[in-house]
């Protein structure tokens, strides 16, 4: 019990030190002021990269919405896939146990 | 006589999987016909639908895992029906989690590029996510290394847990931090009725389809602990035990 109960504590005392520093930082002026839009609240350099050169487009709007959409579903089907594989194995496994299992007088 | 994997998951799962798929089709025509393209995006704004569906999804089934890791330190591991099924619930949305993680950060950079003429900059949503999908990866990384053991099941359900705090920053960013993302859907984010219908329908579509997949999983992880039953009673039955 105390194997389970000692790094959970541990991971439990972490999270509030982080949440602690978290919120003290949220409260911090210099982040982010109460006033004004929160579009402009903070400029921490996070727009790097952002407007800095017009975009080169070589790749069509629409092959982009092919390919995400093309994504999404293959990596869904993928894990289906591997899901009812495990199934399978798994299902056979269990089956070959029980088998051995109600064989009298065998191992 | 068994004949495929599908005939054998029963009727939950099944009814589960038939109505994702309808809820699916149904999503895909509310949003390839029924949205109007918008002025601004063209058609690439079509990827926000599912893009945005599964990123709430993966928030949720995230939020669930940490919580089902809080519920089993709170067990401390005890073994019992209930500790079982808190550990396998939050393997399993971790795990879909996961999936609907990567569904984001592929399809994110795609939407960026023609939205913000970048693949990917450093602005608080996307960093946060992308931290947070790194760290239940880390998570199920754990839990497969750990296996029955329940210091490792102990130590994986902590980290699961450091993950609830970076949910709700992911959440918030955009109003604290601002940030490249638009405006948060639920708060006027969104305005055109006929585009509201097409997000709701990839919403329920993505929520049928985690469900599916969230069950499927649970069934596996019954499977793996009746198997482990099984070995333990050969074992006792095997000569010399």
């Amino acid at each position: 019990m105390d194997s389970v109960r000692g790094p959970g504590f541990r991971a439990a005392a972490v999270i509030g030190c982080v949440v602690a520093g978290l919120f003290l930082a949220r409260a911090s002026p210099a982040q982010a002021p109460a006033d004004g839009p929160a579009a402009h609240a903070w400029d921490g350099g996070w727009k790097a990269g952002l407007g800095e050169e017009p975009a080169r487009e070589t790749v069509s709007s629409e092959a982009m919405v092919v390919a995400a959409y093309a994504a999404l579903w293959v990596l869904l089907l993928l894990y289906v896939v591997r899901l009812s594989m495990e199934l399978k194995a798994l299902r056979r496994d269990t089956e070959e146990l029980r088998r051995r299992l109600d064989e009298p007088g065998k191992s | 006589m068994r004949t495929g994997w599908f005939e054998d998951v029963k009727n939950p799962v099944a009814g589960l999987a038939v109505a994702a798929a309808v809820a699916v089709v149904a999503a895909l025509v509310a949003v390839f016909f029924v949205a109007p393209r918008e002025a601004t995006l063209g058609i690439s704004q079509k990827i926000f639908y599912f893009h945005v569906a599964s990123a709430i999804h993966m928030m949720v089934l995230f939020a669930l895992c940490g919580l089902c890791g809080l519920a089993y330190l709170g067990m401390r591991g005890r073994p019992g029906r209930w500790t079982a099924v808190v550990d396998g619930l939050g393997v399993a949305a971790a795990e879909v989690g996961v999936v609907l993680g990567a569904v984001v950060l592929v399809t994110g950079p795609l939407w960026a590029r023609k939205a913000w003429g970048t693949w990917w900059t450093w602005e608080p949503r996307l960093t946060l996510s992308l931290m947070v999908f790194l760290l239940f990866l880390a998570y199920l990384a754990l839990r497969a290394f750990a296996g029955s053991d329940r210091f490792g099941r102990g130590v994986a359900s902590g980290l699961a847990v450091v993950g609830l705090p970076a949910l709700y920053f992911i959440h918030f960013a955009v109003e604290r931090w601002g940030g490249a993302h638009p405006q948060v859907v639920f708060k006027g984010g969104l305005q055109n009725p006929d585009m509201q219908v097409a997000f709701y329908a990839s919403l329920l579509a993505m929520s049928l389809v985690s469900a599916t997949l969230v069950v499927l999983r649970l069934r596996i992880e019954r499977l793996k602990g009746r198997l482990d039953a099984l070995y333990l009673a050969l074992d006792r039955r095997s000569p010399g035990a």
